[in-house]
């Protein structure tokens, strides 16, 4: 049986499945079959609230278990700032204790009343241009679309889309000031990210989002701290881009692209570029499949990381490698002509 | 281990699976000329990313390829396990999974102090996948409120009180509970909390009142009912529970798995346990289990009579490796290296985030190999110093003696030569006595540990088949002396009555070789001041048997010490690398 190997998703014409999951339960504001812009709310959910703990008893100087005796509101009633929550008569003046916070009474117990402040509705919005076809349970949001799909590596987690626009002149070129001139609202290509600086100030400029090819680690934290919308299509280093990759984002340069983010670690964050032109469109392939001769990949570790080669032969024996571990693999030619042998872990097959 | 003389009453097949979160491994167990032997194993990429997140599309790829490598077909046309077998030996009789690819519970933790209620508490919890994100005890300086917003924040899947002794009048630990009522109530909008108490029996019932309606409350006996006293068992069983209904249950594609088993998948450090406690009961000493996995490090101490079982989620040579960087610095994984890399430390950080984003890939220059070696070396300290702290290990830089170490986890095992395997396992867990270290070479025994509850038979003969691999014995005798002392006369009588003595210096590392198939008496004369076993300077005699390395003295000395100089320190690190083979 021939080998699977990871798979690298890089391809136009595609149809395109988009997750729009909600963090906690929320009320969505589309049906099936609307049409979406990414700009547009697609759920409602209420942010955590605050709680605030008011010591009835304590104020009042009666029992915890006396407290409902005092009680001017009701579990579930709305209260403003200031609001009356316990009133206690008495020969000398009514005290009473009032509301810290406006909000909502929670529950009342062993003497306390927990308030909720009010929640405010954060917005969650379709991030990418598309049509609604469906729900999972009543967290997920299906929105499909047509386009290119380009899966990446690593993101900052946070989410953007805008028009593209190509920076670099080759994969490898790393990322510059002059990159950002003028690009304000843009998703910005780039070859490599070397320099923190330069992470400061597209935040600063508002630069909608950037697509590299590597970063070095130490640049990660930053970026994510920044909430710099930021994806990774290659890994973690200063390896170029792999070139079909930055040929295709060169081709929908312009295009009102999206950078979305997966639900768990294990997932990748992808690339979505909507656009149709009319071709039958191909379904996503498998995370893993069968690799064969002539398939071109793109090799994960050194000596060649980062670098694209075509499946020359596949291996039924394991051979071993320089480090002295025995794997499984491929004869693959180089750009250079040469051919090595690389463990089938070690490569992606890019689709 | 003797031959068994068992055979098999009924010659039932097993198909065997170990689902990890990177590889999920398959094995195929049959009878062959009236005794269990493994048929066939495979490893595929686990299926739990998008777009196709389902765990049951590695196993049938992994059962394709166990029916191309054996001429059996295990599946039907709709892709579900064909059973029982058929007359023409396609299917299989018996299907059994443990996994590890869940993701572990989320849990706070509740006590009255920290050096007994939620110390005890630990125990318990590590015995399973689990990640403490909070913790509430006397000690807390946040007042309710803040606990409050604590605990909605971390979204718990499980909390575990404990404290207390039975009967005891201290009531403190009511306030942290009605504060945990209190957050249940605001969480209970979005998810259903499962709550396990097992404290002073004394507050069951105020317990009960606070947290049954908002929670699925489970109340079990106090697991410290005495300061003297420590009762696990009945906590730990429902960690298990939970971990499967909360976690295993609810992965995708989890269904066809149940469907194709007569036995609910088991977590994979508890199958683990289990195998671990059987050796331990067959050969009346302790085994300690070490599992080096993707997303958790797992050490296991088993005698005949006891189980403790650490599992720690988020520290792995996977996507859970960038997380070692909060717990270490990037100059103590540095210092398991033979290389400098004082000028490129930004490369070992990039190594780290570039490894966890494609877990399965493997080094293949040298470089990046003790790169790799130095990270499970880290990560299998952190491991045992978090054991030793959990269950009060005597020595904080050892793991207990035992007469046995079990090995798990692509990394160990894979490794490009043996003794490399074992300088990692000595250099990271620095064991003392005089011990073998065994290889689970097929990924096999956690799942031969499910197995085991079920049918111990076929377990016992394919284990006597020879699916484990000898990696070697070690003698590592205690004491304390000068580099270039002698600590050790060892000889080695062969079967043939060949004889070699060796005699060991303080500091070395010495490889006595033995070949698989030969058999050697050996005696052990240590120096006045060092300790193999029988005491202070008096001799040792035992029988073993050959193995990949061989017979190893580690005379390091322990705890070890690594020069502080740079040069040094490297120099000596190439040393021992040199002296275990390379």
């Amino acid at each position: 049986m021939d080998p699977l190997v990871r798979t690298k998703f890089a391809q136009s014409d595609v149809n395109i499945r988009c997750e729009r999951r909600l963090p906690r339960p929320g009320s969505t504001t589309v049906r099936v079959g609307n049409a979406v812009a990414p700009n547009q709310v697609v759920a409602r959910i209420p942010e955590h609230v605050k709680f605030y703990i008011v010591p009835g008893n304590e104020l009042l100087g009666v029992p915890p278990d006396t407290i409902t005796d005092y009680l001017l509101v009701d579990v579930g009633d709305n209260v403003d700032l200031g609001a009356p929550l316990l009133q206690k008569k008495s020969l000398w003046g009514n005290k009473v204790v009032k509301s810290p916070v406006a909000g909502k009474v929670s529950t009342v117990q062993n003497g306390r009343i927990i308030l909720e402040s009010t929640a405010r509705l954060t917005e969650l919005r379709a991030m990418v241009k598309g049509r609604v076809t469906g729900f999972v349970g009543d967290r997920i949001i299906v929105i499909e679309t047509q386009g290119t799909l380009i899966q990446g590596v690593w993101s900052t987690g946070t989410e953007a889309y805008g028009p593209l626009r190509i920076t670099a002149d080759s994969p490898d070129q790393p990322f510059s000031s002059s990159s950002m001139n003028k690009h304000e609202r843009h998703i910005l290509v780039t070859g490599t990210i070397q320099d923190e600086a330069l992470l400061e100030q597209a935040a600063f400029e508002e630069v909608n989002g950037i697509i590299a090819g590597t970063m070095p680690a130490r640049l990660c934290q930053t970026a994510r701290r920044l909430r710099l919308p930021l994806i990774l299509t290659d890994g973690i280093g200063s390896h170029r881009m792999a070139q079909p990759i930055f040929d295709l984002l060169k081709q929908w340069a312009g295009h009102e692209t999206s950078l979305l983010v997966p639900r768990g670690s294990l997932d990748r964050p992808d690339i979505v570029i909507p656009h149709q032109n009319g071709s039958a469109a191909k379904a996503s392939p498998p995370t893993y499949q069968p690799l064969a001769a002539g398939q071109t990949v793109r090799l994960l570790r050194a000596p060649y990381q980062g670098q694209i080669a075509h499946v020359v032969q596949l291996l039924g024996t394991a051979r071993t490698t320089e480090s002295g571990i025995k794997a499984h693999g491929a004869l693959v030619a180089l750009a250079d002509e040469q051919t090595v042998f690389v463990p089938y872990t070690n490569m992606e097959a890019i689709l | 281990m003797s031959k068994s003389e068992a055979t098999p009453t009924r010659q039932k097949s097993f198909l065997l699976a170990d689902c990890g979160s990177i590889n999920t491994t398959v094995a195929l167990l049959d009878v062959v000329e009236n005794s269990y032997r493994l048929i066939a194993q495979t490893t595929v990429p686990t299926t739990l990313t998008e777009p196709t997140a389902d765990l049951a599309i590695a196993l049938q790829q992994a059962c394709k390829r166990i029916g191309a490598i054996t001429g059996r077909s295990l599946l039907t046309e709709q892709g579900v396990l064909l059973r029982p077998t058929r007359l023409n030996g396609d299917g299989v009789d018996q299907f059994v999974a443990v996994i590890s690819a869940a993701k572990p519970l989320n849990t706070l933790l509740v006590g009255l102090s920290e050096e007994v209620s939620l110390a005890t508490s630990r125990r318990a919890l590590y015995s399973n996948y689990v990640r403490e994100v909070e913790t509430f005890s006397l000690s807390d300086e946040r007042d309710g409120a803040d606990q409050i917003e604590a605990l909605i924040a971390c979204q718990p899947d499980l909390i575990m009180i404990g404290g207390g002794t039975d009967g005891g009048e201290d009531k403190r630990l009511l306030e942290l509970v009605e504060t945990i009522s209190l957050g249940l109530q605001a969480l209970s909008h979005s998810k259903r909390v499962q709550v396990i108490y097992g404290g002073n029996i004394k507050l069951r019932e105020s317990i009960t009142q606070m947290l049954g309606e908002h929670a699925g409350l489970h109340v079990i006996d106090n697991m410290r009912p005495r300061l003297d006293t420590e009762r696990l068992e009945e906590a730990i069983t429902i960690i298990g529970t939970l971990y499967e209904e909360l976690e295993i249950n609810r992965l995708p594609g989890i269904r066809d798995l149940i469907d194709w088993s007569d036995l609910p998948p088991l977590p994979t450090a508890t199958a683990f346990g289990a195998i671990c406690r059987y050796f331990a009961a067959l050969n009346k000493n302790r085994v300690v289990g070490v599992d080096l996995g993707a997303e958790q490090v797992s050490l296991i101490t088993a005698d005949a009579d006891q189980l403790a079982t650490s599992v720690y989620a988020g520290l792995g040579m996977g996507g859970a490796l960038p997380h070692l960087l909060k717990q270490t610095s990037l100059e103590e994984i540095a210092r398991w290296l033979p290389l400098d890399v004082a000028t490129g430390i930004d490369r070992l950080r990039d190594y780290i985030y570039h490894k966890s984003l494609y877990p399965r890939t493997i080094p293949t220059t040298a470089n990046e190999l003790q790169i790799e070696q130095a990270l499970a070396r880290t990560l299998l300290r952190r491991g045992l110093q978090r054991a030793a702290t959990t269950w009060n290990w005597p020595n904080a830089h050892s793991v207990p003696p035992c007469q046995m170490m079990l090995v798990r986890g692509s990394t160990l095992t894979g490794a490009a030569r043996p003794g490399q395997m074992l300088l990692m396992l000595l250099d990271a867990l620095q064991p003392t006595g005089i011990f073998s270290v065994v290889l689970d070479r097929y990924g096999l025994l956690p799942s031969l540990g499910a197995l085991a509850t079920i049918e111990p038979v076929p377990v016992i003969q394919t284990l006597e088949s020879g699916v484990l691999s000898n990696l070697g014995w070690v003698v590592v005798p205690t004491g304390s002396g000068q580099a270039g002392q002698k600590i050790l006369d060892v000889t080695i009588e062969l079967d043939q009555g060949q004889k070699v003595g060796e005699e060991v210096e303080y500091g070395s590392l010495t490889i006595l070789p033995l070949r698989s198939g030969q058999t050697a008496k050996v005696t052990l004369k240590p120096a006045r001041r060092f300790d193999v076993g029988h005491g202070p300077g008096k001799e040792r005699k035992m029988t073993i048997h050959g193995s990949a390395v061989g017979l190893v003295i580690d005379g390091r000395g322990r705890p070890l010490h690594l020069p502080e100089d740079d040069t040094a320190r490297r120099t000596l690190i190439r040393q021992w690398l040199f002296d275990m083979g390379g």
